[in-house]
């Protein structure tokens, strides 16, 4: 006996980044579970246009709904990240890499970072302690290896991609699974008397009819707040820019295989390499510096020419108060937002997807799925707004209000008793879900002067000279393997350049 | 607890000398000496107590090889009432699709009628059963080379893994004496081993960083009781729901509606322990979700037939 579930309509709003993921995860990975998936979007209204730095979790996205990688990347004009570049945040003159990696490895349970503070003076940065970052520093890459003797399994790797490239190459991916796209602008959202999303009315006087509803349409929230009202949980006093402006250019040198974010007087700038240019963009308060000023400190600073009129953009920091109301699931920036940081927004479409697909209700009725989804998303968000929190907050700067404001800001009780913590002891509070783990934190923390007191005193129980020098062997190792790399640009030419035509 | 006189752990002989040989090897001591009181046995000395995997390799690198002491492997401990709580997982997911999902709708359009737990993968888990006599003895013969004693002299600072003592004022508390738990050696040791694990992190070294560690210690013990002690209401509650936190509610409806283990931080449990758990309550859930459709119902059939094992699992 075969017994189908209920055939579904699900409808997603929204031809973005978020759109087009949301329609090629559940058309792939629900393939056959009774599911007709319609994706309405605006070409007139057109998507953000940004997010091109991703996390290392997206191969693993990509991998699911059976992307090949080579062909995704020539395709979305991809470079490979390793981590990210902070410059100027802890003072001006600092930089740091936060590697997708770990530094050295833990002895009997004592953190490798104990051994770094104990014998810093001898070993230098702890930065040479981390395969993606050394390899960074040189521009090398090679994909990590599963063999966990290897230092090349201490490290995972991302991509930088251009964002206006992977919504298209995902549509292709949806269409070909049978998703339904239409072409069209929602004026119209019926909500019926139990508060559920029923119809969408086009400019056109098309009625499209769901059961399920995906809010891909971007900051203004068409249904889950415009239709819902469902309310939002802003953080702005935590996190106060509020404001973009994003310019691409055309390279400058070598093609590195990392984002570089940089701190400025009103908030940071980022660089992204890709293939075919550079992605730069001022991410700001409008509290301390206005638009014009923005937009000119931005394009005044670029590497090369500039490519494309700068595009401003607003936003507000927070989340939906909840990201699942009645029928319809906010993915994307509908759902919110944190600023990009630590490239965290496709990181959370995917985990938004991922949640929905794991508990995807059977018949209609999801009030328990519901719950547990705003709950685990709920937290994914928190957890990414503290370590957020963390930069800006653990800084000396005292060259402009914005930094004044930010140092001296009270900080989430969550977020205060993690650094106070590290602060006495080097001990870096972990938890079990959710992202950034251990090494990130650490990272962050020494990387922005939040040095421990003291180290653990286990330390002092090991023979001094024997394990300086193992740990100097750790850190030629290391850079040998790194030296054995191929070059970035080398790598991506051989495996996935973007064909020439491609390259407008 | 930094400081040169000696620390006292305070217990029945199983959780005293397991705490004193954890610490005497990872704590950092700054050279304080520790003793041990003993209290009045919790366990006789030929019950079993089965160690989980993860704890058999904290046994390992204190020096201590359970197999060498005639420890047997086990796939599973079990409950008040015989349920199994299995360390290794059922069957395998497959193209993402969890295998408690693939067997939901094995047994729903399939007629299959084998148990989850039939599907336990044979295969060493690491975890093993040990006589307690045995092992508290060879607790003894390492405490004795780190230079753990049975306690001679008096002295100030307390860890207290006795839940009896009252008249003590303990530094801190491990085990048994962080919370109450029901009569089960393997969630008693679990206890001690865990708390002791959390208490070697967050051992004060310096004067001034006493109340931090002490803070962050206690929010790890009430993570760790928050997952023991919804773990006791399932296995111990009889089909009663009253003693159970709103956490576990919670756990349970998400388990029955959407057949998933709701994560939480610091779970104590395997999501296969908690499974086993509520199946043995009789919780089953109520659909497969849709995820499970996306498989053909031939490549179930074939997936649950490559899941079965092929010996039978010795519990
Ligand atoms: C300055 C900035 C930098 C960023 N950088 C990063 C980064 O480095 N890494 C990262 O992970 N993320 C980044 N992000 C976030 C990232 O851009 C987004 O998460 C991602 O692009 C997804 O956007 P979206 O699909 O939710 O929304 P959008 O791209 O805005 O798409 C909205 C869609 O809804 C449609 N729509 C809206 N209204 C209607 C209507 N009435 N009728 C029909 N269709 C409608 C639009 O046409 C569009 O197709 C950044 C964001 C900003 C603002």
């Amino acid at each position: 006996m075969t017994i189908q579930p209920s055939p579904l309509n699900v409808v997603i709003v929204g031809g973005g980044t978020a759109g087009w993921m949301a329609a090629a995860g559940l058309s792939s990975l629900l393939e056959n579970a009774g599911l007709n998936i319609t994706l309405v979007e605006s070409a007139a209204i057109g998507t953000v246009g940004v997010g091109e730095a991703t996390l290392p979790h997206l191969r693993f996205f990509n991998q699911a709904i059976g992307i090949d990688e080579y062909d995704f990347m020539a395709a979305t004009r991809a470079t490979v990240k390793l981590g990210i570049e902070f410059v100027d945040w802890g003072k001006i003159g600092d930089r740091y890499i936060h590697p997708f990696g770990d530094y050295g490895i833990p002895n009997d349970g004592v953190g490798f970072h104990h051994f770094w503070r104990r014998f810093s003076g001898e070993l230098g940065s702890i930065s040479q302690f981390s395969l993606p970052v050394v390899a960074a520093e040189l521009g090398k890459f090679e994909p990590p290896s599963d063999d966990e003797r290897s230092a090349l399994s201490t490290f995972r790797f991302a991509y930088q991609f251009d964002a206006t490239q992977y919504a298209p190459y995902l549509r292709r991916h949806a269409e070909a699974r049978g998703v339904t796209r239409l072409e069209g602008r929602v004026v119209d959202v019926v909500v019926d008397e139990e508060g559920d999303v029923r119809t969408l009315k086009l400019e056109d006087g098309r009625e499209i009819h769901g059961d399920l509803f995906i809010d891909c349409s971007g900051f203004i929230g068409l249904l889950i707040e415009k239709a819902l009202g469902t309310g939002y949980e802003e953080w702005t006093h935590w996190l106060p820019c509020d404001r973009a402006v994003a310019a691409p250019c055309e390279h400058a040198g070598e093609l590195l295989p990392y984002t570089r974010a940089t701190a400025r007087e009103a908030g940071w700038q980022w660089r992204i390499p890709l293939q075919h240019r550079t992605g730069n963009g001022y991410v700001y308060s409008s509290q301390f510096i206005d638009d014009q000023t923005a937009m000119d400190s931005l394009v005044n600073s670029l590497e090369g020419p500039l490519l494309a009129d700068p595009k401003p953009l607003r936003f507000v920091t927070g989340k939906r108060r909840k990201l699942w109301n009645k029928n319809c699931v906010a993915i994307g920036l509908s759902g919110g937002f944190l600023e990009p940081l630590e490239s965290t927004s496709i990181y959370l479409i995917q985990q938004g997807i991922t949640y929905l697909i794991e508990m995807f209700p059977h018949g209609v009725s999801a009030e328990v799925a519901r719950t547990e989804y705003n709950r685990i998303m709920d937290l994914e968000f928190k957890r990414i707004r503290d370590f957020l929190i963390l930069h800006y907050h653990a800084t000396e700067r005292t060259d402009a209000p914005l930094w004044d404001m930010m140092r001296e800001m009270d900080v989430p009780d969550s977020l205060k008793e993690k650094m106070a913590l590290f602060r006495a002891r080097g001990q870096v509070q972990t938890y079990d879900h959710g992202l950034f783990l251990e090494p990130s934190w650490l990272a962050v923390y020494l990387g922005q002067r939040v040095l421990p007191d003291h180290y653990d005193p286990r330390v002092d129980e090991y023979p001094q000279n024997e394990i300086v020098s193992r740990l100097q062997g750790m850190k030629t190792h290391i850079r040998a393997s790194a030296d054995q790399m191929m070059g970035h640009a080398d790598w991506i030419s051989l495996h996935c350049p973007t064909p020439l035509e491609g390259l407008s | 607890m930094a400081q040169q006189d000696p620390v006292t752990i305070v217990g029945s002989p199983l959780d005293a000398w397991l705490t004193a040989v954890m610490l005497a090897r990872f704590a950092p001591l700054a050279g304080a000496k520790l003793q041990v009181l003993e209290t009045s046995p919790v366990a006789r000395v030929d019950d079993v107590v089965v160690l989980r995997p993860e704890m058999v390799r904290t046994n390992v690198s204190i020096g201590l090889d359970p197999k060498r002491l005639g420890a047997q492997p086990v796939q599973a401990w079990a409950g008040p009432h015989r349920q199994s709580l299995p360390f290794n997982s059922f069957g395998r997911p497959l193209k993402g699709v969890s295998f408690v999902a693939i067997w939901l709708r094995a047994r729903e359009e399939l007629g299959e009628t084998r148990s989850l737990q039939s599907f336990v993968s044979a295969g060493q888990t690491g975890g093993c059963a040990i006589e307690v006599g045995r092992y508290v003895q060879a607790l003894k013969t390492i405490a004795t080379k780190v230079g753990v004693t049975p306690c001679t002299q008096a002295s100030e600072h307390i860890v207290q893994a006795d839940p009896n003592l009252t008249e003590a004022q303990p530094d801190c508390s491990v085990g048994a004496a962080v919370m109450t738990l029901r009569p089960s050696t393997t969630l008693r040791l679990q206890a001690v081993h865990k708390s002791v694990l959390a208490l070697i992190d967050c051992w004060s070294w310096r004067e001034n960083d006493r109340d931090l560690a002490a803070r962050e210690y206690d929010r790890r013990l009430q993570a760790m009781q928050a997952s023991i002690e919804d773990m006791q209401a399932l296995l111990w509650s009889d089909g009663r729901t009253d003693d159970y936190s709103s956490r576990l509610k919670h756990r349970v409806s998400v388990w029955q509606n959407v057949g998933r283990i709701a994560p939480v931080d610091d779970d104590q449990f395997t999501p296969q322990e908690w499974m086993a758990a509520f199946l043995s309550a009789e919780l089953v859930p109520s659909a497969a979700g849709r995820l499970v459709h996306s498989l053909t119902l031939a490549e179930i059939s074939d997936h649950v037939e490559t899941c079965s094992p092929k010996e039978v699992a010795n519990v």
